[in-house]
């Protein structure tokens, strides 16, 4: 019985020849031809169904080490070569017994079904396989993002991750800003600048038609994204011929965020419709970590403008009073001094130009106070940190408040050594300012006021005690709060923004400031300034190149 | 012949009171309100000091001097806000001699101007030993005392000090020391300033947390007393 070619082109999928896959097609065909020259010796002694199986077990084998392309041709070729050396007549493809024929046609079908199975099992695998990437690289994305904060991280390690997880050349985010694009986060090189009006143009487009727009290494001319299927292709005639750029957009379903931009040189694999979906998913899940950073902004500008509201009243009832003050004092002694029917004794004289020049200064100090307190509740503050002594910057101050110290004497306790702090020196100088000038306002004439430092683990402690009217229980922290006066017998001059500032910029420097009441009168004011291990360590070097030879 | 003075503001408040107490002390006093007029002034009448407001409607007070400093050598004093410290390195840096914070008394102002003009008629002739107090530095002999005792002090440490002393009285930021001690190319940072300040100051100052020699000018530079505080 003569059996034709069955058309096993169906076993035959198609798959293109690539280097790999010439190498696995030429591995299958010498497994079958090592297994065909085994046997052959022993043809006299074999049964066919022994042969059949032997066979089944080299495809069998195959299917599980090679794809399904070189284990169908495997299976086809062992047929072939079962049916031309081991079924009588020899080295024909005739069959001519038909239980041979029908073992021939069993192994045949084994062979197919083992192949299949496999190939499905296979399948199974890669797409569980794929699947467990997919979940974990999402989760490692809203791992990352959920630390983020601030709008700019988070659109850097969306980034920084899209760029690390797909193996991209460049990836960038393009912001929409009312309407406008703006390239925000760019990591790797993306070649094409994120300004390029043809890009942003391109990105308009995928925003508002909420599509991803792809454009290929193709040598296509220039054509406006047109909408044929989910990929609109278009090409730049600039710079692109070398990479595979897609546009994805970021929205959630409130508002359009922007554009993911991922490219990839040419050479690289290119984008396929799995990679796309999968950064389509990253972009949306970007897009709600994103949306997350802008309400956030967005409700802590409306806080800010609300905020600066209550300010702008506070600030006006208490410039009235605190502008008016050293002002009137100066009006009343510059008009006495230029009446010229009076002949002003030297004495008078210097007392009233003393008075102008003491209440310029106050004058000058409550303008410096409100600017420092504007900058603090903007936010906008940025002390200069450098490295100072602190008992340098103590001694400044208390040059500087010499005269608003009036008759309290001062006790300074410093240690006799401290490790210069990073700070602000300005900043600091002004706390300590404000701090002797309260403990002087707020305390009876010739009380003393005392100032300490001291080194704490990790911190340098300064405090600054007086024995003065004190404070009611509970107000500790209240004190802090802007234009909070404490009520005194005899209310002296002041805004109330002192303790304030000094809280903004002590926060500022990342130290602490609190106030206690004394056990006896009066009250303490301490503040904190962290002092890093580094410090330590950095002085120890600096120091060390005293080793240079002194001279004459 | 008077020293002239070019006030460069365009408050008019300040400049008549600048005007008045510098005529009191005998100064001639040029005024104007712009940068390009001020330009012209030193360019075309060649005043021996300028006083240079940093805030001027038409141009940077920086901008001002860099462009003076491409041909004049004439001293310029800043005039600033508080705040504004890194404007004054800058244009301190570009090459202005000193600054004056606005409010400030005409004492300080008339202080700077004394220096600025010392430095110009000094800058010929270098004296070799300076006086400062108990501070003696004699310059060839690379030799320091105080009150009569002698300072060891390291080459780098001596350089230092004779920057700052040859400029007494003068802001030197912290770049300009930094390039000028250390060589033009130096990288090194402020804090290793900061670590020879503090070693010349706990050889030189009795109390070197209380300086009477050299000043911190706080995110600018240091200003050598000319007469150290007692």
């Amino acid at each position: 019985m003569r059996v034709s070619w069955p058309n096993f082109r169906m076993l035959a999928l198609s798959s293109r020849l690539s280097g790999r896959s010439i190498v696995n097609y030429v591995t299958a065909l010498l497994a079958i031809a090592a297994m065909t020259a085994v046997l052959f010796p022993f043809r006299p002694h074999l049964d066919i169904l022994n042969v059949a199986l032997l066979y089944l077990i080299v495809v069998s084998a195959l299917s599980l080490v090679a794809s399904t392309g070189p284990s169908s041709i495997a299976a086809v070729v062992a047929f072939l070569c079962f049916d031309f050396f081991f079924i009588p007549p020899y080295y024909t493809l005739t069959v001519a017994r038909q239980d041979h024929a029908l073992a021939l046609f069993v192994f045949l079908g084994t062979a197919v079904l083992v192949t299949q199975l496999t190939r499905r099992a296979r399948a199974h695998t890669e797409e569980a396989l794929r699947h467990g990437r997919q979940t974990a690289t999402l989760y490692d994305l809203s791992a990352a993002l959920i630390g983020e904060i601030g709008l700019d991280d988070t659109l850097a390690a969306v980034v920084k991750r899209v760029w690390t997880v797909f193996g991209l050349d460049g990836c960038a985010i393009l912001l929409d800003e009312h309407g406008e694009l703006n390239g925000r986060a760019v990591e790797g090189d993306i070649l094409i600048s994120v300004t390029d009006p043809n890009l942003l143009a391109l990105g308009r487009w995928v925003v508002s038609h909420r599509q991803i727009a792809s454009l290929g290494a193709t040598r296509a001319k220039l054509r406006p994204p047109g909408p044929p299927g989910q990929h609109a292709s278009w090409n730049f005639a600039l710079g692109l011929r070398d990479r595979d750029v897609l546009l994805l957009p970021i929205t959630t379903r409130r508002r359009s965020i922007g554009v993911l931009v991922a490219s990839r040189r040419r050479g690289r694999p290119r984008f396929d419709e799995e990679e796309s979906r999968l950064l389509a998913t990253f972009a949306n899940q970007a897009a709600l970590a994103i949306e997350r950073c802008l309400l956030t902004d967005e409700q802590v500008n409306a806080e800010i403008l609300t905020r600066s509201d209550q300010l702008k009243s506070a600030l006006l009832s208490a410039v009235s009073h605190d502008l008016r003050t050293p002002l009137a004092s100066i009006k009343a002694s510059a008009t006495s001094l230029l009446q010229t029917d009076v002949n002003w004794s030297d004495e008078d004289r210097n007392e009233l130009l003393e008075a102008i020049d003491e209440e310029a200064d106050r004058l000058n100090q409550f303008v410096a106070n409100l600017l420092d307190l504007t900058r603090i509740e903007a936010g906008a503050l940025q002390p200069a940190f450098d490295w100072y002594d602190l008992r340098e910057i103590i001694y400044d101050a208390v040059n500087r408040t010499e005269r608003a110290r009036g008759g309290h004497p001062l006790q300074l306790d410093l240690p006799e050594h401290m490790p210069p702090t990073k700070v602000d020196y300005i900043e600091i100088a002004q706390v300590l300012i404000n701090l002797l000038e309260n403990a002087a306002k707020y305390s009876p004439e010739g009380s003393p006021v005392s100032l300490t430092l001291r080194v704490r683990a990790r911190a340098a402690e300064i405090a600054v005690s007086d024995q003065g009217v004190g404070l009611p229980a509970g107000e500790e922290e209240r004190i802090f709060d802007r234009f909070y006066r404490v009520e005194a017998p005899n209310r002296p001059i002041g805004s109330g923004i002192g303790l304030a500032i000094a809280r903004g910029f002590i926060e500022a420097h990342g130290g602490k400031i609190w106030a206690e009441r004394n056990r006896e009168r009066g009250i303490t004011v301490r503040f904190t300034l962290p002092l890093a291990e580094r410090e330590h360590a950095m002085v120890a070097s600096m120091s060390g190149d005293k080793a240079e030879r002194s001279c004459r | 012949m008077p020293v002239r003075i070019l006030v460069v503001d365009d408050e008019p408040q300040i400049r008549r009171a600048i005007r008045a107490g510098l005529n009191a002390h005998g100064f001639e006093v040029e005024q104007v309100d712009t940068g390009e007029s001020a330009l012209d002034a030193i360019a075309l009448r060649v005043p021996d000091v300028v006083i240079l407001d940093l805030g001027l409607p038409d141009m940077q007070g920086t901008q001002v001097v860099r462009e003076v400093r491409e041909w004049s050598s004439v001293p310029i004093i800043i005039l600033s806000v508080r705040g504004d410290e890194r404007d004054k390195v800058q244009a301190l840096d570009s090459g202005a001699d000193d600054y004056v914070t606005k409010p400030f008394g005409m004492g300080e102002l008339l202080a700077r101007i004394r220096v600025a003009l010392r430095h110009v008629s000094r800058e010929q002739s270098r004296e070799p030993i300076l006086q400062f107090g108990e501070l003696r530095i004699d310059l060839p002999r690379r030799m320091v005392t105080v009150g009569g005792r002698e300072v060891h002090l390291t080459p780098t440490e001596f350089e230092l000090l004779t920057e700052l002393a040859t400029n007494a009285g003068k802001v030197l930021t912290h770049q300009m020391l930094l390039s000028r001690v250390w060589g033009p190319e130096s990288s090194e940072s402020t804090h290793y300033l900061r670590v020879y300040i503090n070693q010349l100051r706990n050889k030189l100052e009795s109390e070197p947390t209380r300086p009477r020699f050299i000043m911190t000018e706080p995110g600018v530079g240091y200003r050598f007393r000319e007469e150290p505080l007692p």
